[in-house]
C-alpha cells in the first residue's frame, strides 16, 4: 500500500514527485511517457532560470532531478483503469495493480482528433499529432497540416526544414494566429496556405498518399497529393480514466479547489488535465508542488 | 531487476525529440541493457529501413534479434530481455 500514486510524467507530476519525496511520502509514480505537452515546445523561454531551451532537454532535467529523490517510477507504463473502494485507490495497469490513500491526477492534455474515417488506421503511415517527433521523418516529402491557429502554423514552420512542401489547411476563412507567425508562413516558398476548408476524407492503401478537401464557399472538393498529415486542431483535457468518479468543467477538465481537491477527497489533480486559467509549464510545476503539499495534509 | 541475458543485437530507431524514444531510452539505460541508437532524423538510409521493416512511419521503433516492436511496448521488450518486474 502507498500513500500517493501519481498518474502522469508531465511538469505537474514531476513537481508533485519531488515535493512527496521530499515530505517522505511513499510514493508511486507511473507514466506512459515523459514530458507532457513540455516535450513537444521545440523551444521554451519562459521557464524562469531558463532562458532558452528546447521541450525535450528541459524534460530530460526535470526527470533528472526527480530521480535523485526517493521515490518509485514506473516508466512506459499505461494505466487502464482507477477506483476508489472505501477511501482506498486502486489503480490497475496491464500487469499490476497498486493501492494508496491518496492519488495524483497529473494526465494533461492530449491532441484532438478530427474524428474522420480511417484516421486512427493511418496514425503512423501518415497521420500525426506530433510534429517534433515525427517532422524528420517526412524529409523531401509533401505534407499537410490541419489547423491555421498557433500550434498549425508552429508545426508548419518546423515541417520546412525537412518536408518540400507543405499545405496548411484552414477550416475558419482566415487564419487564426500571432501576425509574426503569419507574417513567417507568407515568407516561405514551400508553405501554401488554403482556408475555408473542410477535410473530407484520407487516401491511401498501407500509407497516406492525399487528402480530399470541400472548399466551404463553392462546395467544390479538391484533392491534394500528400504523404503525410500533421493534425494541429488542439487539445484536450485527459480526464477520461477518471471521468465518472470526478467532477469534470463542460471542457472535460477536471475541477479543482484552490488547494487541488477534485469532487472526492483522497483524488488530487494538477496541471494541464484541471480547470487552472493558463496552461504553462511554470504553472503546471507549481501546481504539482502544490497538489503534493494538500496530499502531505491530508494524509496527517 | 534484470538478468544478465545473451548479447541480443538491440537497436532502437528514434527521433531526437520525441517523449516515448526518451522514456524508452530511459528505460533500457536504467536496466543496462546495451543498444544501438538510430536517429532516423540523421539518417535517411535507417529512415527508410525502419519504414521497410515496420510497416509504418512512427517512432520509436525497437529491433531486437530481428523482432520489430514498434512504439514503447514495455511488457513486450521485458519479455524478449527478460527484465524481471
Amino acid at each position: 500500500m502507498y500513500d500517493l500514486i501519481i498518474i502522469g510524467g508531465g511538469p505537474a507530476a514531476i513537481s508533485a514527485g519531488i515535493y512527496a519525496a521530499r515530505k517522505k511520502i511513499k510514493t508511486i509514480l507511473i507514466t506512459e511517457s515523459w514530458g507532457g505537452q513540455m516535450a513537444l515546445a521545440s523551444s521554451v523561454k519562459n521557464y524562469p532560470g531558463i532562458e532558452s531551451i528546447s521541450g525535450m532537454d528541459l524534460v530530460t532535467k526535470f526527470t533528472n532531478h526527480l530521480k535523485k529523490n526517493d521515490i518509485e517510477i514506473k516508466e512506459g507504463v499505461k494505466v487502464k483503469e482507477i477506483r476508489n473502494n472505501d477511501s482506498i485507490i486502486e489503480v490497475k495497469t496491464n500487469s499490476n495493480s497498486y493501492e494508496s490513500k491518496a492519488i495524483i491526477i497529473t494526465t494533461g492534455r492530449i491532441p484532438k482528433k478530427l474524428g474522420l474515417p480511417r484516421e486512427e488506421e493511418f496514425i503512423g503511415k501518415g497521420i500525426s499529432y506530433c510534429a517534433v517527433c515525427d517532422a524528420p521523418l517526412y524529409k523531401n516529402k509533401t505534407v499537410a497540416v490541419i489547423g491555421g491557429a498557433n500550434a498549425g502554423l508552429g508545426t508548419a514552420l518546423s515541417l520546412t526544414a525537412y518536408a518540400s512542401k507543405i499545405y496548411v489547411l484552414e477550416f475558419l476563412p482566415k487564419l487564426n494566429a500571432d501576425e509574426f507567425l503569419q507574417e513567417k508562413i507568407k515568407k516561405s516558398a514551400q508553405i501554401t496556405v488554403l482556408t475555408n476548408v473542410e477535410i473530407k476524407e484520407f487516401k491511401g492503401e498501407q500509407f497516406i498518399d492525399g487528402l480530399i478537401y470541400q472548399e466551404r464557399d463553392s462546395r467544390q472538393s479538391k484533392e491534394i497529393s500528400v504523404e503525410g498529415i500533421f493534425v494541429s486542431i488542439g487539445s484536450t483535457s485527459n480526464s477520461f480514466l477518471v471521468k465518472n468518479m470526478v467532477k469534470l468543467n463542460k471542457q472535460g477538465e477536471i475541477k479543482i479547489d484552490s488547494e487541488n481537491r477534485t469532487s472526492q477527497p483522497n483524488i488530487f489533480a494538477a496541471g494541464d488535465v484541471t480547470n487552472i486559467s493558463h496552461k504553462q509549464i511554470v504553472i503546471a510545476a507549481g501546481e504539482g508542488a502544490k497538489a503534493a503539499l494538500n496530499v502531505y495534509e491530508y494524509l496527517q | 531487476m534484470t538478468e544478465e541475458k545473451k548479447e541480443l543485437n538491440i537497436r532502437v530507431f528514434s527521433t531526437s525529440a520525441c517523449p516515448y524514444c526518451v522514456t524508452l531510452k530511459a528505460f533500457l539505460d536504467e536496466h543496462g541493457i546495451k543498444y544501438e541508437y538510430i536517429d532516423v532524423s540523421e539518417n535517411q538510409e535507417a529512415t527508410d529501413e525502419m519504414v521497410k521493416k515496420s510497416g509504418q512511419r512512427g517512432v520509436p521503433v525497437v529491433e531486437i534479434d530481428g523482432e520489430i516492436i514498434v512504439g514503447f511496448d514495455r511488457e513486450r521488450i521485458c519479455e524478449l530481455l527478460n527484465i524481471k518486474e
